[in-house]
């Protein structure tokens, strides 16, 4: 069945409660403290340990609240093949970004040093345009200009790379808080 | 002034998918595979009671199939369009098609 109008809109609607951008302030505060403490191993683990809370979190705090849904089998497969390049391109950033910072340690004059510490939040903001394409929520893309102001910014003054993910995460954090509050607030009558 | 022979090119437009309640109803579930109450309570915008009786009505005319499940010690009923419910909404379609565009412009 090809994709309606109708049936977008209730695929978008399916994330506006604000629980993927608490998720997603987690992990980027997770990640920030992994480097501030310079244990640059736990920062990748931050999404094998979310994962598998979301069903059980948005069973609990959403479903009772927006309900249950099951979309079509195309919108399914779409966003099963979606969700697979994500992580694809997810897996290749984090590749090339442990590259880089094996160059680095190598040989400094390759990439600067300051440059690869403004990588993460650069590489993690461009992620941002990949949640817009799965879900249409187009907050992300306000995500996305703040961690790349972040990561702009720690090049520019030559800071670590953990500041910049601490204060995104924060933010992203917020703005989940915020958005779940609005979506408790306004299912009041709604709940089961 | 039209003729009634023109009256008698008129398609007759099914009445039970016609009232709006019912139509938004069946219009979310011909794009889901199924939804629950609270979710189509929630994005048809009806009370309750109004949403219970316009189901009623479209499971009683076989239109939609009614699922009662218990999630987690939950009551959970979920509504789908069953393939009469999907062929009746097609015609609707046709129908209300032919008709609007017999309008003058």
């Amino acid at each position: 069945m090809a994709s309606t109008q109708l049936e977008s809109e209730l695929h978008a609607s399916y994330w506006e409660d604000g629980l993927l951008d608490l998720f997603c302030g987690v992990a980027l505060l997770m990640i920030g403290t992994a480097w501030w403490f310079e244990l640059h191993v736990f920062g990748p683990i931050s999404l094998p340990l979310l994962v598998p809370l979301w069903q059980p979190f948005r069973k609990r705090w959403i479903e009772p609240r927006a309900g249950y849904v099951e979309f079509s089998p195309s919108r399914r497969h779409r966003w099963r093949t979606s969700l697979h390049v994500v992580l694809l391109c997810g897996l290749g950033t984090f590749v090339l970004a442990v590259l880089m910072y094996v160059l680095v340690q190598k040989n400094q004059n390759v990439v600067p040093a300051d440059f690869v510490a403004g990588l993460p939040a650069l590489l993690l903001g461009l992620g941002g345009f990949f949640v817009v394409l799965l879900t249409s929520q187009i907050r992300f893309l306000a995500y996305t200009f703040v961690l790349i102001c972040a990561g702009i910014t720690t090049i520019a003054i030559d800071a670590g790379p953990a500041a910049p993910l601490i204060v995104s995460g924060m933010i992203v954090l917020a703005a989940g808080v915020l958005l779940l509050t609005r979506f408790f607030r306004e299912s009041k009558g709604l709940a089961q | 002034m039209t003729s009634s022979e023109d009256v008698l090119h008129i398609p007759m437009v099914d009445g039970l998918i016609h009232e709006p309640a019912r139509l938004r109803l069946l219009a979310f579930l011909c794009v889901l595979d199924r939804a629950d109450f609270v979710f189509l309570l929630r994005h048809s915008g009806m009370s309750r009671g109004n949403m219970s009786v316009q189901m009623t009505r479209l499971s009683d005319a076989d239109l939609v199939a009614v699922e009662k499940t218990f999630v987690d010690n939950r009551p959970r009923t979920t509504y789908s369009i069953t393939k009469k419910g999907r062929q009746a909404l097609t015609e609707y379609k046709h129908t209300m098609t032919a008709i609007l565009d017999s309008f003058p412009d």
